[in-house]
């Protein structure tokens, strides 16, 4: 469906009651638009105390990780399933990476995940490139390397591209 | 400042560390009434409980994803509100994703990884900008254009929108905002 589409039909707009403008002006009684930058400080002090949480749940994930990876790779009967929980934790490491300060880990997930969706690869090329990029996570992980990664984060991402890129034919 | 103290949030994410980390934000932001839920079935049955001002989901969920929610929020005959606002947080900005999701009905995008700013920006945008909520054959939800640009020349839609108060509409329960 697209835009176009729904200007052959009856178009009814509908405003609601802003109810939570009410809620929250006091009637309105409340001016401006309500941004408060303390407020904003608070918000952000009280995700930066979840920090530690973050850093263990990464351990506990890289772990899953690799052991997910390494049954896709000798449990071949069960493969997509373990395929599965491969491109799910990456899929929840790629959403929480960033926050603990980790983008190579939030990139390198994202990548994997990117791949193991690709409806035309086998499995068999799926666990391989799982294997390589599920190694570049643990090691990123192993070493600390936060941030970009600076020369080493550059290499290990040029590394994962060329690997990638060998398999869709690319390389 | 806003008194958000007075808002109910409905967080929504089958990842506690990633429910953890929206609630301790909803917190700081002096946002006390905040329910979670790791599951999309359990969010719309405890909706139809207590009512909600805002829905923030996690589009990736299993068994039923955010996308899935949001259309059944939307379109339900047991809907608890049609018109929730709700802020999607994904991890996939790619076209498809975003367009699935406009299409579901979702009010806000927001793409990971989440932050503080990022969050309060959305909520605000929620209160002070509600877009009209639209219903053709095959779509209900928050009007999908936001961009206003002005031209010369008059309306070329083959159908303008009928503007209509929310109390004409029959079968769409307004509720949630009590």
């Amino acid at each position: 469906m697209t835009d176009d589409d729904d200007d052959d039909f009856e178009v009814t707009m509908v405003r609601p009651p802003n109810r939570i403008k009410d809620k929250v002006t006091l009637g309105g009684k409340i001016t401006g638009d309500g941004f408060d930058e303390e407020l904003l400080k608070e918000a952000e002090a009280k995700a930066a105390g979840l920090h530690d949480e973050f850093l263990e749940a990464a351990d506990i994930d890289i772990d899953k990780l690799k052991n997910a990876c390494r049954q896709a790779e000798t449990d071949s009967a069960r493969r997509a399933e373990h395929l599965k929980t491969v491109e799910r934790l990456a899929h929840d490491i790629k959403g929480y990476g960033s926050n603990i300060n980790y983008d190579l880990l939030t990139a390198f997930a994202d990548s994997l995940v990117v791949f193991l969706r690709m409806a035309e690869m086998t499995d068999a090329i799926k666990t391989k490139v799982a294997r390589v990029h599920v190694d570049a996570m643990g090691l990123v992980f192993s070493r600390q390397i936060t941030g970009k990664g600076g020369d080493l984060g550059a290499q290990l991402f040029a590394g994962l591209r060329q690997t990638t890129a060998k398999f869709l034919g690319r390389g | 400042m806003y008194r958000l103290d007075r808002m109910s949030v409905m967080v929504v994410d089958d990842n506690r560390h990633m429910l953890n980390l929206i609630e301790e934000i909803l917190r700081g932001l002096n946002i006390r009434n905040v329910s979670s839920k790791l599951g999309a079935a359990e969010a719309f049955k405890e909706m139809q409980i207590s009512a909600v001002d805002i829905v923030i989901c996690d589009q990736m969920m299993e068994p039923l994803s955010g996308i899935e929610f949001t259309q059944l929020l939307r379109t339900s005959k047991d809907s608890p509100d049609r018109f929730v606002p709700v802020i999607m947080v994904t991890g996939n900005s790619d076209f498809g994703t975003v367009r699935a999701a406009r299409e579901a009905g979702v009010t806000e995008f927001m793409v990971k990884p989440v932050s503080a700013k990022g969050l309060y920006a959305r909520i605000l945008e929620v209160i002070n900008n509600p877009r009209p909520f639209l219903r053709t054959k095959s779509f209900f939800g928050p009007d999908r254009r936001r961009r206003v640009i002005q031209f010369d020349g008059g309306d070329k839609r083959k159908k303008t929108p009928k503007e209509k108060d929310p109390g004409d509409v029959e079968m769409i329960p307004v509720g949630g905002h009590a």
